[in-house]
């Protein structure tokens, strides 16, 4: 996977390790871009709902190993 | 003599020593329960209070 | 068997029916139904405040303070806020009084009608960024930065969307077209917010020592904003606590009373004479 997440110095890292965690929504999302990507003309075709529900994925991971790491 | 029949004996017979009881009661509890809980509290939370932070501070030099 | 018969009877599925209607009516009624998720519900995250006996880290606090005064405060007014009421919160009252008096507020009118200028005072509320929303909305291209007073209360998830949203700039998914002045924020309802990244490493410099990393910052400024919107936070949870202990202990005297008043008649005994 290689989509750079986020980049915050502490959280960043994490949501990296948590991707392993989430291989079933970025594959549906890897899946929705090869479609829109040749989908040229289509303005509004966009992966914005595969994306998120990745993103919430992560989250669930990222919370609790994140603020062990903050003051 | 049991302590209910104690009780009721020299407290709760006489309304004078009921009322009284009450009062001196209700005092004795807000006390208690406010010590209590102030020093249970205060035990969980004890770093994350402003005294203890500040005092930490003026342990480090930081803050007069 | 018994349950047989009430199958039998139908009792049951009236039971299931009318509990299964309840049901439905509560959670419609009670709970929050995004109808369009376009964006991602913040992660609970855990706070160090997060249950009713823990206290706000007042340490954060201060740090949080000193992130909204260097960073925040250039668009986001703190109208609620005034420097008296972090003394003995997250500042000494010397501190603060000082702090004040590196601002300029415009008071008045004196004797004569006019506004003038004066030193800023323990008592005067943080400066505002603007003078109202419209000068708010021409200087952030049409958008207008919210008040942070309350921002904790009044977002759904509370410090958990404020920390999410500062630690949640992203690149946009695929097909997702972000015009100028725009940024993607999938905490953000929409995705697409109009307030650039705020915060960076290294930013703020802490005077405790603590890591002045981004996500650092974000967590410090949501616990800061959190007892913004909740100056009360701390003694709130502390009479929880004390009613919930009283309470208990009344419990045994008033039970005592019940049975001293009802020993009359629990123990009388009537006869009835022809």
């Amino acid at each position: 996977m290689q989509m750079q997440i986020s980049e915050c110095s502490i959280k960043g890292p994490i949501q990296k390790s948590c991707e392993s965690n989430c291989t079933k929504t970025w594959t549906a999302y890897e899946n929705c871009s090869g479609r829109v990507e040749k989908l040229v003309d289509d303005e509004k075709a966009n992966c914005l709902g595969q994306f998120l529900e990745h993103i919430q994925c992560i989250d669930k991971c990222v919370a609790p190993k994140l603020f062990a790491q903050l003051k | 003599m049991s302590l209910p029949n104690l009780f009721y004996k020299y407290v709760a017979r006489n309304n004078s020593t009921w009322m009284a009881a009450v009062v001196v009661g209700a005092f004795a509890l807000d006390t208690t329960v406010n010590g209590t809980v102030n020093v249970i509290f205060d035990g969980i939370n004890k770093d994350k209070l402003w005294k203890t932070v500040y005092a930490e501070r003026v342990k480090k030099g930081i803050s007069q | 068997m018994f349950a047989q018969k009430l199958i039998g009877n139908g009792l049951l599925n009236k039971v299931a029916i009318v509990s299964g209607i309840v049901g439905t009516a509560a959670a419609i009624t009670t709970s929050t139904t995004l109808l369009s998720d376009d964006f991602v519900a913040p992660a609970k995250y855990p706070w160090d405040h997060r249950f009713p006996w823990q206290s706000f880290d007042h340490a954060s606090i201060r740090r949080g303070h000193q992130v909204y005064t260097q960073v925040c405060s250039t668009c986001h007014s703190l109208n609620l806020v005034s420097y008296r009421h972090l003394a003995n919160v997250a500042y000494t009252p010397e501190e603060l009084k000082a702090m004040a008096a590196d601002t300029t507020v415009m008071d008045g009118p004196d004797s004569e009608g006019d506004m003038f200028e004066r030193k800023g005072q323990i008592t005067d509320f943080h400066p505002k960024p603007y003078e109202n929303a419209n000068a708010a909305r021409f200087s952030n291209n049409g958008a207008l930065p919210p008040d942070l007073s309350l921002i904790i209360k009044a977002r759904g998830a509370h410090e958990d969307y404020v920390f999410s949203l500062l630690t949640g700039y992203m690149d946009p998914p695929t097909g997702v077209r972000i015009v100028n002045g725009q940024y993607f924020n999938p905490y953000f309802p929409g995705t697409k917010i109009a307030m650039a990244p705020p915060l960076s490493d290294g930013m703020v410099e802490f005077d405790d020592g603590t890591e002045n990393s981004m996500s650092q910052m974000s967590k410090d400024v949501s616990t800061f904003l959190c007892w913004a919107s909740e100056p009360e936070h701390d003694d709130r949870k502390k009479l929880g606590l004390k009613i919930l202990l009283g309470l208990g202990i009344i419990t045994l005297p008033l039970f005592y009373w019940k049975r001293l008043k009802w020993s009359v008649i629990k123990t009388r005994k009537i006869s009835f004479k022809d």
